[in-house]
């Protein structure tokens, strides 16, 4: 049976649909959510499966005008995300019922409908096969995260949206649509993703500035000075902050990142025809300053937010590298670190929907009356250092071997510095909750009981695919493999 | 020097009219400046068509026209009077054909038309000298014309066509304008420019007043 | 029926005209007057359709009016052909094709909503002359697109503009401003006019014709005469007042924010298009691209004030706190836009305005006709009406966000596609700077539109009164114009058929 690319983005979209005419009945409102969620993963293994016998699913779209049109076409790389987004959906689903529930939170229909919308967008960006596409998807994931963003309507989350939209759409407008006008007039109009980039013919000094503009424009990456709309963004309802900015916008920041490097520019091209060293060193300068930041936070959130702007950095850093290696390394991580990281936030959200605690300072002794919630923490924290057994081992093995083989084997030390500070600022708190008395002075945490139920089965199958994706890296690991084409 | 005076005149009324439509408080006296202002441009439009000794093109059929350029030929000096009297009759021929010839079936004759026309010049000029047939001919051409043995060029009329037409839209320009004057007026009790700019300025506040 | 196509260009023209005559006969009151204009604008809707496609089929369509000697046969004063020296043409080719289908759809829409609004707006025992004169104004409209002689040209723009005047003028039982603001504007226009005039004049000075094709080709002949030079520049001076280009743009925020608001809606999405439309007649018909770009380098100027506009026009539409006010400051900007497209002349920045022109007509109309839903039932329009809006009434809030998302310019609506193609044709041109300017312009919309969508989606309704939705005859044109710019978002026929070809028309160029 083939599947186009386009019932992936279909699929939500129907789900949308459905979610707002169910609006009144919240329970047959989240059967919908789950039954998308589920059809949508079903889509994205039947196209992995093409994908996986060498066919590339294809579909074009409407002629928005001459030179301007809608394509769709599956890549290796891009359904690993894809898979990624569509298999973090459904715990999440199940999270957010628990969550939002819990919570007693206001507008859920329209949570779940934008939630919709946004895994639309994620397809739409994964499968995307020219640069309109990418950029017609990147910016309607924007605007539809951003009511999540804003869900509670409060000052502070009014701002922290206009943060939101100020920084993504003034680096995406002047910078990545800018780049890709500019990369369209310079080399004749072809702006589709083609293996070995479409920039071969383009005068150096152009595509010297054309790089500076798609990184920077990308700016869902989060690389500093760009990165202040995460931690803000953070004031999200969890289940947002889980899928949303540890998987679906973050992770389309790096993976256009990774997309435009391997099929914009081409290896080759990133390696010794461009000034490259420069975002190279940005990438580590942000890994290192933000893991310092990250020690300072008590906010858990925040202090999970500003881990996630030193990771995604990893991945950028493996994509600037213009390697084989480095490129397999960011892949891999785009897979490895969203299951972890999504892992953490689920706790966090667990525990501030039990205990009503959102500081790391309050944890102590939480692990006795919490334990499945500190221990999927505990997981979730060493798959993101990189411990094994858990999936984070691969990619940062990768990448660091991408380190290793380029002209800057410096860059290990930094990833190994950081990895200590990962240690640093993710551990004492599963340490703290399981080792340390709970306080005594404050009111008696006896009250505390584990999370609601949902909650804790979302979380307990996001670790469990930590410690699968360790021993079984083999689908998460062809997929960018195929991608380079069997470089390796 | 005096052969441009008219356009010196309505680049002078222009100015004069921009500058009150532009600096004068009075509503009133604003619109008069705008009028001055198209006024001038009418100016320069009437100027366009005017050609020196220049008549009203009114259209004059080919044996009036002839007639006309023998008449004008024979006052002239050195004519041949009876070579121009034979020409003139070899034209009538051509133009008037006799009743014994009209059973040719060219009653219908169009004495427009140009081959008809060359027809009666080429009759013509086997009777004159080599000038004066081209005298002639250059006198029937269609936009001369004759007047009082002068021979005079057509002006064209379209500016004076359009100048009617402009004035139209400015007398109606005019009318909105004062018509709105008189609404301002009454609603605002002033036409002065300045005061209006200070009441719309109150209205502005109360509106804000009133949100607040 | 086919017998009336070769009389299409005068029909559209006097289809109007006739109503706008018989408007007045209907009597006092709300109703016949309407019923008689709704009918007439969407027969010439229709028309104006059927015209546009068998141009776009068979060619540029041709009629003479008041020509004689049509032919071969010779005219009063011995010219072999007259034809349309001394008469007047009418000539629509693809370009007036399109913008006559956007006048007459535009005002098709907007008629049957105004019954409701303008009821409201204006006294009832004018509603009959309201109605005279829209069908005039329109009439107006229509005629510079279909004329191609140029000083019937300018007379259908003072039809257009007195009728314009006392439309604006009308909104004074709502707020009484609005009468200084006609005044405003007609002191501005008329100024504007009568520079069009003069240019007109020394045109016709210079070339000893009014046709403009025929223009077109002596001043190819005559480019270094002097006369020419002035006229260039007093047509220039003379279309950018009607068009509002920065600086001359002050007549009209003053005249969208007090005009009734279908008047608004209607001005906003047709009368600055047509004059744009005219001012793509002069410089690239008349005087062509070489010498208004290439001899006379007017596309620096232009560039200019089109990249100040737009930032001008944008940072004053973020502070305004009336909704009118805000529209229309933001129409200064994207005015802006389309002149900018003009003055770079390549083919993808024309496609970018031409695009942007019928892109801009339907959501600002449909912006200004969302915000007249509001006043209909709130009686007033302000920023701070905004709050919890989305409560009371949601399909004026749906419809006021999705025009904000087209004013933007989010992918998926027509907005985007405009800004795609001009942002390539400025770095086409050479110009990246233009090209930043282009995408800041767009980020200054983000912040005004965020100041209409935020209150909406996030604010609280104040206590008290209930407020109702607005009724369907009022909502459906309002959603029917947003459609169609997510239509033109997302199909290209329009784009890759009529708009793309238009633009090789213009500069030449073959398929």
């Amino acid at each position: 049976m083939t599947v186009g690319p386009e019932l992936a983005l279909v699929i939500p979209l129907v789900g949308a649909v459905g979610i707002g005419l169910t609006g009144s009945k919240p329970n047959l409102r989240e059967a919908v959510t789950l039954l998308c969620a589920a059809t949508l993963l079903g889509c994205v293994s039947l196209i992995a499966a093409q994908v996986l016998q060498g066919e590339h699913p294809r579909w074009e779209g409407p002629l928005m005008g001459p030179g301007l049109q809608l394509v769709l076409e599956v890549e290796p790389l891009g359904l690993l995300y894809a898979m990624v987004g569509a298999v973090l959906w459904i715990p999440n689903s199940i999270y957010s019922i628990g969550y939002m529930r819990g919570h007693h939170e206001r507008n859920q229909t329209r949570f779940y409908i934008c939630f919709a919308l946004a895994l639309s967008s994620v397809m739409g960006i994964a499968f995307s096969g020219n640069l309109p596409t990418l950029f017609v998807f990147y910016e309607t994931l924007t605007l539809s995260t951003f009511p999540l963003i804003a869900h509670h309507g409060s000052p502070q989350a009014k701002r922290s949206g206009r943060i939101y939209l100020g920084i993504l759409f003034s680096t995406s407008m002047l910078f990545l649509l800018l780049g890709i006008c500019w990369a369209g007039v310079a080399n004749g109009g072809d702006l589709s993703f083609k293996a070995g980039g479409i920039l071969g013919g383009v005068d150096p000094g152009v595509r010297s500035v054309l790089f500076v503009l798609f990184v920077l424009g990308i700016g869902k990456a989060a690389l500093m000075p760009f990165h202040f709309w995460l931690p803000a963004a953070m004031v999200a309802p969890t289940p947002v902050s889980a899928l949303l900015h540890a998987v679906a916008v973050v992770k389309a920041g790096v993976f256009c990142m990774l997309k435009i490097m391997l099929y914009v520019f081409g290896l080759d091209v990133v390696r010794d025809q461009v000034h490259h060293e420069w975002l190279m060193s940005l990438a580590a300068f942000t890994i290192l300053v933000s893991s310092i930041v990250a020690l300072n936070q008590d906010n858990l959130k925040a202090r999970l937010a500003y881990s996630t702007v030193s990771q995604l950095s990893y991945i950028v850093l493996g994509a600037s590298l213009g390697s084989v290696l480095g490129i397999l390394g960011g892949g891999l991580h785009v897979a490895m670190h969203a299951t972890g990281k999504i892992t953490l936030f689920f706790c966090a959200g667990a525990i501030y929907v039990a205990a009503g605690k959102t500081k790391v300072s309050q944890l102590d002794g939480l692990g006795r009356s919490m334990p499945v919630t500190m221990g999927c923490f505990a997981v979730g924290a060493m798959s993101i250092i990189g411990l094994p057994p858990l999936g984070g081992a691969w990619s940062k093995w990768y990448l660091g071997l991408a380190t290793l083989d380029s002209a800057w084997p410096w860059l290990l030390a930094v990833l190994m510095v950081s990895s200590l500070l990962n240690v640093a600022y993710l551990m004492p708190i599963p340490i703290r909750a399981f080792f340390l008395p709970p306080p005594s002075g404050g009111p008696e945490p006896s009250g505390i009981q584990e999370a609601p139920l949902p909650c804790l089965i979302a979380m307990v199958i996001t670790a469990i695919l930590s410690l699968l994706l360790f021993f079984a890296p083999e689908l998460a690991l062809a997929l960018p493999e195929l991608a380079l084409g069997g470089k390796l | 020097m005096l052969g441009s005076i008219n356009y010196l005149i309505y680049v002078l009324l222009m100015m004069i009219g921009l500058y009150a439509a532009i600096a004068k408080h009075n509503l009133i006296k604003k619109v008069i400046g705008l009028s001055l202002f198209q006024t001038g441009i009418f100016i320069f439009y009437i100027s366009l068509g005017v050609v020196e000794q220049g008549v009203a093109p009114i259209s004059v059929d080919a044996p009036t026209r002839f007639a006309n350029a023998f008449d004008h030929l024979a006052a002239r000096d050195g004519a041949d009077p009876e070579a121009l009297a034979r020409a003139r009759e070899a034209v009538e021929e051509v133009l008037h054909p006799h009743a014994d010839h009209a059973d040719h079936g060219d009653s219908h004759l169009d004495v427009e038309a140009p081959e008809t026309v060359a027809h009666a010049l080429e009759a013509a000029g086997r009777e004159l000298p080599a000038d004066q047939a081209a005298a002639l001919t250059e006198l029937t051409r269609r936009d001369r014309l004759i007047v009082d043995g002068v021979v005079r060029p057509y002006t064209n009329p379209l500016p004076h066509v359009l100048i009617l037409t402009a004035i139209v839209v400015s007398v109606s320009t005019l009318a909105v304008a004062l018509a709105i004057i008189v609404w301002i007026r009454r609603e605002f009790g002033t036409i002065e420019d300045d005061e209006l700019t200070e009441l719309e300025l109150e209205v502005n506040n109360d509106a804000k007043g009133g949100e607040a | 029926m086919s017998g009336l196509l070769p009389h299409l260009p005068a029909l559209i023209v006097v289809t109007p005209l006739l109503g706008g005559v018989l408007a007045p006969l209907c009597g006092k009151g709300p109703t016949k007057a309407w019923a008689l204009a709704t009918a007439v604008t969407w027969v010439t809707f229709a028309l104006t359709c059927w015209l546009a496609v068998s141009v776009y089929d068979q060619g540029t369509a041709q009629y003479f009016v008041g020509t004689w000697g049509v032919g071969s046969a010779p005219g009063p004063l011995g010219a072999k052909d007259w034809t349309g020296i001394v008469g007047i043409e009418l000539r629509v080719d693809r370009l007036n094709a399109l913008v006559l289908c956007l006048v007459a759809g535009m005002t098709a829409v907007i008629t049957p909503y105004a019954r409701l609004s303008v009821a409201k707006e204006i006294p009832h025992d004018r509603l009959h002359f309201f109605y005279a004169v829209w069908l005039l104004c329109l009439t107006g409209l229509l005629g510079i697109t279909v004329t191609g002689d140029a000083f019937n040209l300018y007379v259908l723009i003072e039809i257009s503009s007195l009728t314009t005047y006392i439309l604006v003028a009308l909104g004074k039982s709502r707020d009484k401003r609005a009468l200084t603001a006609a005044i405003r504007y007609l002191f501005m226009g008329t100024v504007g006019a009568s520079f069009l005039l003069l240019g007109i004049g020394y045109l016709f000075m210079c070339t000893g014709t009014l046709n403009m094709a025929e223009m077109a080709t002596r001043v190819a002949e005559l480019r270094d005469q002097r006369g020419i030079h002035t006229a260039f520049a007093f047509v220039l001076a003379g279309l950018s007042l009607k068009m509002a280009l920065f600086p001359v743009h002050q007549w009209l925020p003053k005249a969208y924010a007090y005009s009734p608001t279908a008047v608004s809606a209607f001005l906003a999405s047709t009368a600055t298009k047509v004059a744009i439309y005219g001012a793509f007649r002069f410089l690239f018909t008349v005087f062509g691209t070489e010498f208004s770009f290439g001899v006379l380098d007017a596309n620096s100027l232009l560039i200019a004030c089109s990249c100040i506009a737009i930032l001008y026009g944008s940072l004053v539409a973020i502070r305004q706190s009336d909704l009118k006010r805000l529209l229309a400051y933001s129409s200064v900007a994207q005015v802006g836009y389309m002149v900018l497209g003009m003055a770079l002349a390549n083919r993808e920045a024309l496609t970018g305005t031409l695009v942007h022109m019928v892109n801009h007509a339907l959501v600002k109309g449909a912006m200004f006709l969302a915000v007249g839903c509001m006043i209909y039932r709130l009686g007033s329009a302000k920023v701070s009406d905004l709050n919890g809006l989305g409560k009371r009434m949601p399909l004026t809030t749906v419809c006021l966000i999705v025009g904000c998302l087209g004013l933007v310019g989010v992918p998926l609506t027509g907005g985007f596609v405009s800004k795609w193609y001009l942002v390539q044709g400025a770095l086409r041109a050479g110009l990246w700077p233009v090209a930043v300017v282009l995408l800041v312009g767009s980020l200054l919309a983000v912040l005004y539109a965020m100041r209409i969508v935020e209150p909406l989606v996030f604010g609280k309704a104040p206590e008290g009164e209930e407020v109702r939705e607005a009724p369907p005859s009022m909502l459906l044109p309002t959603a029917a114009l947003l459609v169609g710019s997510l239509v033109l978002g997302v199909s290209g026929s329009l784009k890759t058929g009529l708009i793309w070809t238009a633009t090789g028309d213009l500069l030449g160029v073959g398929q």
